[in-house]
């Protein structure tokens, strides 16, 4: 399999519903992430790009692919956790967020073991940032008080770990 | 911050609940299956303008906002009055294309193929697109992925944006296409064909070759005679994009064909008290409950629905499977036509015959020398009111998984007032849910259960209707978290069976 492009940057992704209430954390982070990152980095050669997705499984994984590092960012619900809880994963460790699995086709790891044995180069070190969700049945685009204090949580702890 | 190890902590949120009730002798009487909705979309759509739906609508669902896309600027073509030019129009049915190929795709490999290419026997381990691709070899793995590449390229070219495309608007599209991305488009049409050929060889080699497969697809586990509802163009022909609903009944005559504004004097919904969901049936046909046959409204909506309504393919290469599909599961009538196909398993190839039109018609259409004129945009003039100050605008496309109809309602100034949806996997909940109580009632007798086989027996019927219920429900997950609960006649759990769960 030709890879399209292989390269040392860092992809930081959003995975989610935008109008769904809580299940939109991780498309909400990325924008944040974003604004704050091209604020200062205005003329060097970019490392980072922030990607918003929809779904996850193969989807997911094809807009890994050619990144040496993944930060992904999703809502989850264990019903166990305050809403607002963040729970930090990182591969082969990780749990069925909430849209790392696709309703199409598989779930992340699946889609991972796939990729390995299709030889699509895929980042070596996969993050994931799952923050507890309270709503994920209404339509609307606002997050529930307690995510929206976490979106704080998460984007100071990527934004210190990527440095920057 | 914390960090916990994966299990069992977490826990998806709407499981696929199946509940089967037995009768005093232990066998199947009843079979519900479950799952939650999400609210409010109306609500969130009110007071909004009507040109933001397309892109609102096509964040429903992260699996067919294409879909979406399109029903959704057909219906503001009639909520403002105004007809596309027919470059627009055929630069949103080659998105489109380009759309079911991947869709398409994705299923057989991901889905479809665990069932068949591994096998119903495998281990759970094994029956998935791992497997599939162990089976198939190396090479056609990648040529999974890369179809979904360039597909996905084209859908950005023409669409504006990769996810949640935002080309489509009242009385056309927001560019034209340039001779280089048409030819770019043809080139990748060639290669969806030879693709697509390609996969049915491996269902001829694979299932249809196999004694065991052909008479698990002719077995009478999933064979409902239902009505058939499908999109057709003027010569009956299948069309995803436009043309009119036909619906024919178990025998294969046309029942009724409308266009879809009308949907509402043909369409009913059940509600049942036991689920959210609601039924879609046949209004002038009458709810009898979940059976087949001619006195009930139960109608189906899947690729293989939209070959049982059609007299035909409108390209030759699927019109030769279309063929040898019908010949070999079907006979002809007395008029020409073929006699409808109900084994339900036949769907996995329908949807393969589609996967060939669809890149056939890719290729048609980036061809057309209309498709390349820069004239793609009707202006619209205000939305068209009616008699009650109100206008109205509903349209319809075959989603992969059924057809979806979109409904608005705006005032005057084209303010949103009323928003109603039929997404494409809704139209087989009824026919979902046989398909799940027949899948029990073999391997359930007098309190006897087949444990294993049962589950896999349930995601069979699942998996050839390609249930996306994200969009109805956004919460039953591709895993297919299953929970069986089998009670006897009082209504007492008798037996608990899980897949996926975290409740394991």
């Amino acid at each position: 399999m030709k890879n399209i492009y292989h390269n040392s940057k860092t992809a930081v992704i959003g995975i989610g519903n935008s109008i769904l209430s809580d299940d939109s954390v991780g498309i909400k982070a990325v924008k944040v992430l974003e604004s704050i990152y091209k604020a200062k980095h205005k003329d060097s050669s970019e490392v980072t790009e922030f990607i918003e997705v929809s779904t996850g499984g193969i989807n997911l994984m094809e807009y890994m692919a050619g990144f040496r590092k993944a930060v992904i960012i999703d809502a989850i619900v264990t019903g166990r956790h305050k809403a607002g809880t963040v729970f930090k994963f990182i591969y082969p460790d990780i749990p069925f967020t909430r849209n790392t699995v696709s309703t199409h086709d598989v779930d992340l790891p699946m889609a991972i073991e796939t990729a390995n044995y299709l030889d699509i180069s895929l980042p070596s070190e996969i993050i994931i940032f799952a923050v507890e969700a309270k709503d994920t049945v209404n339509f609307g685009e606002n997050l529930t008080e307690e995510v929206e204090s976490a979106l704080i949580n998460v984007v100071n702890e990527i934004k210190s770990m990527l440095n920057f | 911050m914390r960090k916990i190890s994966i299990d069992p902590v977490t826990r998806l949120e709407g499981h696929g609940k199946i509940d089967i009730f037995l009768d005093d002798e232990g066998n199947v009487k009843n079979t519900y299956f479950i799952v939650p909705e999400l609210r409010g979309f109306e609500q969130f759509c009110t007071g909004r303008l009507a040109e933001d739906m397309p892109v609102l609508t096509n964040r429903i669902c992260g699996v067919c906002p294409e879909a979406h896309h399109m029903a959704s600027v057909k219906a503001l073509d009639r909520l403002f009055g105004v007809e596309p030019p027919p470059a627009a129009k055929k630069i949103r049915e080659l998105l489109y294309m380009a759309f079911y190929v991947t869709d398409h795709t994705t299923h057989f490999y991901a889905l479809g193929g665990p069932d068949f290419i591994v096998g119903p026997d495998a281990p759970p381990s094994e029956r998935n697109i791992l497997g599939v691709i162990r089976k198939v070899g190396l090479d056609i793995g990648k040529e999974v992925i890369e179809t979904r590449a360039r597909n996905h390229r084209i859908i950005e070219m023409i669409g504006g944006r990769g996810i949640h495309l935002a080309g489509g608007l009242p009385g056309g599209w927001s560019k034209s296409l340039s001779k280089e991305e048409l030819d770019e488009i043809k080139f990748n049409a060639k290669k969806n064909i030879d693709f697509a050929l390609f996969s049915l060889k491996i269902f001829d080699d694979i299932v249809l070759k196999n004694p065991v497969y052909k008479e698990l697809i002719l077995s009478d586990v999933y064979i409902h005679r239902t009505y058939y509802m499908g999109t057709v163009d003027e010569l009956n022909r299948v069309n995803f994009y436009d043309g009119k609903i036909r619906v024919i009944d178990p025998e294969g005559n046309e029942f009724v064909k409308y266009d879809s504004a009308d949907y509402a004097e043909h369409i009913a919904e059940r509600v049942e008290p036991w689920t959210y969901l609601k039924y879609p049936y046949l209004k002038n046909v009458g709810w009898k409950g979940f059976v087949d046959g001619p006195e009930s409204g139960v109608y189906s909506c899947t690729p293989l629905s939209r070959l049982n309504v059609s007299d035909r393919m409108a390209t030759p290469l699927a019109q030769e499977n279309f063929e040898k599909m019908f010949d070999t599961l079907s006979a002809k009538r007395n008029d020409g036509r073929y006699k409808p196909v109900h084994h339900r398993l036949a769907t996995h190839w329908a949807r393969l015959v589609e996967l060939l039109y669809a890149s056939e018609r890719m290729l048609e259409l980036a061809s057309d020398d209309e498709t390349a004129s820069d004239k793609v945009r009707t202006i619209p003039q205000g939305v068209k009111v009616n008699g009650s100050n109100e206008a109205v605008g509903i349209g319809s496309v075959e989603a992969p998984r059924g057809t979806l109809t979109h409904h608005y309602v705006s005032d005057e100034k084209g303010v949103i007032k009323k928003v109603n949806l039929i997404v494409g996997t809704t139209n087989n909940y009824a026919p979902m849910t046989m398909s799940i109580k027949r899948a029990a009632e073999k391997l359930i007798s007098k309190g006897q259960v087949v444990q294993e086989g049962l589950l896999n027996m349930i995601e069979m019927a699942f998996r050839l209707y390609d249930p996306c219920l994200s969009c109805s429900t956004h919460s039953l997950p591709g895993k297919m978290p299953l929970i069986v609960k089998i009670r006897n006649k009082d209504g007492d759990i008798i037996r608990h069976i899980k897949r996926n769960s975290y409740d394991d």
